[in-house]
């Protein structure tokens, strides 16, 4: 059981804009200055250049993941 | 004949595209919305990665903390946002699903989160933490287990607040063990951390960001922690010498 910090957009955003910000973040979790921010606070750096699929799949499974024992507990 | 009139029509359809077209966006400032509090990790990962993609883009990102209802204020703000690349958010996708344990059958239904947002990406993940107090002289979870058992009533748990990761795993150890322990939900996992290290909590399931750093001064002793699928004694850190918090399972 892990949680994923994600940056999010409107679910219309158009996909040009999505692809814009998505090159940009990869291109930023390279930056010396991130990695050692998730350093310093302990975080584990997300995959290198996770495409926008990938990232979706692994937020869809941390919900999952997070689901089975919540429905546990209202048993 | 209409060849000036389809010049204008053609030339005012595309300035109009434009102008509704996401490029619109290109040079405005983009907020950031953090449903939580200032100071805490979520908030921290969110400046430090505008602040990088600011320069990156060429664009101001300005963070902003629309705080309520335990993250739900600001993501539905997000949600009902223009998707023109103004209103970002930075945010975990698991609020609704955690809200599920405090509140099963909200009045309001609450967002889908993947119908609800595009993820552009993952800025970092965390396992969670559990952490116990030194003076409580503990070699293992099963010793913290059988300590609990033998004084019912006595212990209490921390967490991070009502409907946090914690404070769900916290009520999954209480039920499939059947501990008779207390649960106190903090504002936040900063302010359970001092009541941690003097022994007034028995338990803290936290992030390592919050209390990474007392492990590391021996001020509290990791237990366990999580892993994406399982719980395992923790391997994030070297406990100090004089713990022997290792070799526990669930």
């Amino acid at each position: 059981m892990i949680s994923t910090v994600f940056l999010m957009a409107p679910a219309a955003m158009p996909r040009p804009l999505l692809d814009k910000y998505h090159t940009a973040l990869l291109r930023v979790q390279k930056d010396p200055v991130i990695v050692k921010m998730l350093d310093q606070l302990r975080l584990t750096p997300p995959p290198p250049d996770q495409s926008v699929a990938d990232v979706t799949k692994l937020a869809a499974e941390q919900i999952v993941a997070w689901e089975k024992p919540i429905n546990s507990l209202a048993q | 004949m209409f060849r000036p009139f389809n010049r204008w029509l053609t030339a005012t359809v595309l300035v109009c595209a434009f102008a509704a077209s996401p490029a619109q966006a290109q040079n405005q400032t983009i907020k950031v919305v953090v449903p939580y509090g200032a100071g805490g990790f979520i908030d921290t990962l969110a400046r430090g990665y505008s602040n990088q993609l600011s320069n990156d883009l060429g664009q101001s990102l300005i963070v902003e903390n629309k705080v309520g209802a335990g993250g739900k204020i600001g993501e539905d703000y997000v949600a009902a946002s223009p998707p023109d690349g103004t209103t970002l958010l930075v945010s975990l996708v698991l609020r609704p699903t955690l809200a599920k344990a405090t509140t099963p059958a909200p009045d309001v239904k609450d967002l889908d989160m993947l119908q609800s947002f595009v993820i552009v990406g993952a800025l970092a993940s965390s396992p969670l933490m559990m952490s116990i107090p030194p003076s409580l002289g503990i070699k293992d979870f099963k010793g913290l287990v059988a300590r609990i058992k033998a004084e019912p009533g006595k212990h209490s748990y921390g967490s991070p607040g009502p409907g946090t990761p914690g404070a769900i795993v916290g009520a999954l150890l209480v039920k499939q063990l059947g501990l008779d322990i207390a649960h106190v939900p903090y504002r936040g996992g900063a302010a359970a951390l001092p009541d941690l290290m003097s022994g007034v909590l028995t338990w803290m399931i936290d992030t390592p960001t919050g209390s990474g750093a007392l492990v590391e001064s021996g001020k509290v002793v990791p237990c366990l922690s999580s892993t994406a699928s399982d719980w395992r004694p923790s391997p994030i850190f070297r406990p100090p010498s004089n713990s022997a918090i290792r070799n526990s399972t669930i």
